[in-house]
């Protein structure tokens, strides 16, 4: 290799080291840009209390040590409700790994739990209208709009949020890569 | 022509060379920016708020304008979203007399998978009622969607209403 050759070529691992610098730096800038914006990911699920269909307060954080998938759902909610087997599928199918879901119903409470009872949902059901509305915010909802689901890890950091209904192949996909 | 051809070998090279390591280069840049991407979207294909609107886009109400014993109020349903017709329902806060539909548009037959066979409204819609008198504010309750995506919440509003001048005979 001449010096000249070589001399470009040390240029050219010069210029491509400081571009992926400054690629670096920029998705650094948006991921900031997005916690700004008010992401949660990557934070700790804020305790949140609900109650339950016994009338009992559930807190969020005695689900911790699970991989906890939140919910939010409604009975006039055709996307909620159409997604509500493959939800109970999951909760057979993982519970003994260590999957757990919650649905909390932005609903009337005797709407929701009597619905809930009809299809045999094998999840706890936590009700209270304005209640479930304020937690829904607190976990990180924008849209005011169902269904909306969290995953929090383990160790009680939102691993990622998401409107609309999940896809059976998505949701089985998620589970098993965040149970191992 | 043949020793003439023999500098341009190494010009070649260093070409090849550069547009490799551009190449390299460019590789990297994309994977430093979408590996970390992917790996923050664990829920796969990315379906999430993106390219959903909040209900206050979604699902627009207003304005209110009063005229000649005729409260005309507009609403609207972005692309893509919906209001349930017989969801929507138009109040006067000031306890004058219940307001009466005058004409509401028939909207789209759609069978809901959950309220059955209902009417929607899709995009601009303009609703009237009889007011004899201009109310000062009224309340709207209004619920809708976005199709086969998500449903929002119940929503309720109030609104000022404009009475406007009548014209003169």
């Amino acid at each position: 290799m001449t010096p000249n050759r070589l001399r470009q070529t040390a240029l050219l691992i010069a210029g491509a080291l400081l571009l992926i610098g400054g690629a670096l730096g920029l998705r650094k800038l948006t991921a900031e840009n997005d916690a700004a914006r008010g992401s949660l990911i990557g934070r700790p699920a804020p305790e949140i209390t609900l109650t339950d269909s016994n009338g009992q307060p559930q807190r969020l954080s005695q689900w911790r040590g699970q991989l906890l998938l939140v919910n939010f759902w409604a009975t006039w909610c055709a996307p909620c409700v159409h997604e509500i087997p493959l939800l109970i599928d999951a909760q057979a199918r993982w519970r003994e790994r260590g999957f757990q879901v919650i649905g909390p119903a932005l609903d009337d409470s005797a709407a929701a739990a009597t619905y809930a009872s009809q299809i045999a949902v094998n999840y706890p059901i936590l009700l209270g209208d304005a209640q479930v509305s304020e937690a829904m915010k607190s976990l990180g909802d924008t849209l005011g709009a169902l269904p909306y689901s969290v995953l929090i890890g383990r160790d009680g950091t939102i691993i990622a949020t998401q409107h609309g209904e999940f896809s059976k192949e998505d949701l089985h996909a998620l589970i098993e890569r965040h149970l191992q | 022509m043949h020793t003439g051809n023999r500098p341009l070998q190494p010009t070649v090279n260093v070409q090849r060379s550069r547009r490799q390591l551009i190449a390299g280069a460019g590789a990297l840049i994309l994977l430093a920016n979408v590996a970390p991407l992917r790996a923050a979207s664990p829920f796969g294909s990315p379906r999430s708020a993106g390219d959903l609107l909040p209900v206050e886009q979604a699902l627009r109400v207003g304005p209110a304008l009063w005229q000649s014993g005729v409260l005309t109020l507009h609403a609207e349903a972005a692309a893509g979203c919906y209001l349930y017709r017989e969801r929507f329902v138009v109040e006067r806060l000031d306890g004058g007399e219940a307001l009466q539909g005058l004409q509401l548009p028939a909207g789209e037959r759609y069978a809901d998978e959950n309220f059955g066979d209902v009417a929607i409204w899709r995009g601009a819609v303009v609703l009237s009622y009889a007011a004899a008198t201009a109310p000062a504010r009224i309340r709207v309750r209004f619920q809708g969607c976005a199709e086969g995506r998500v449903c929002y919440a119940p929503q309720l509003r109030e609104l000022p209403v404009q009475p406007l001048e009548t014209a003169a005979p």
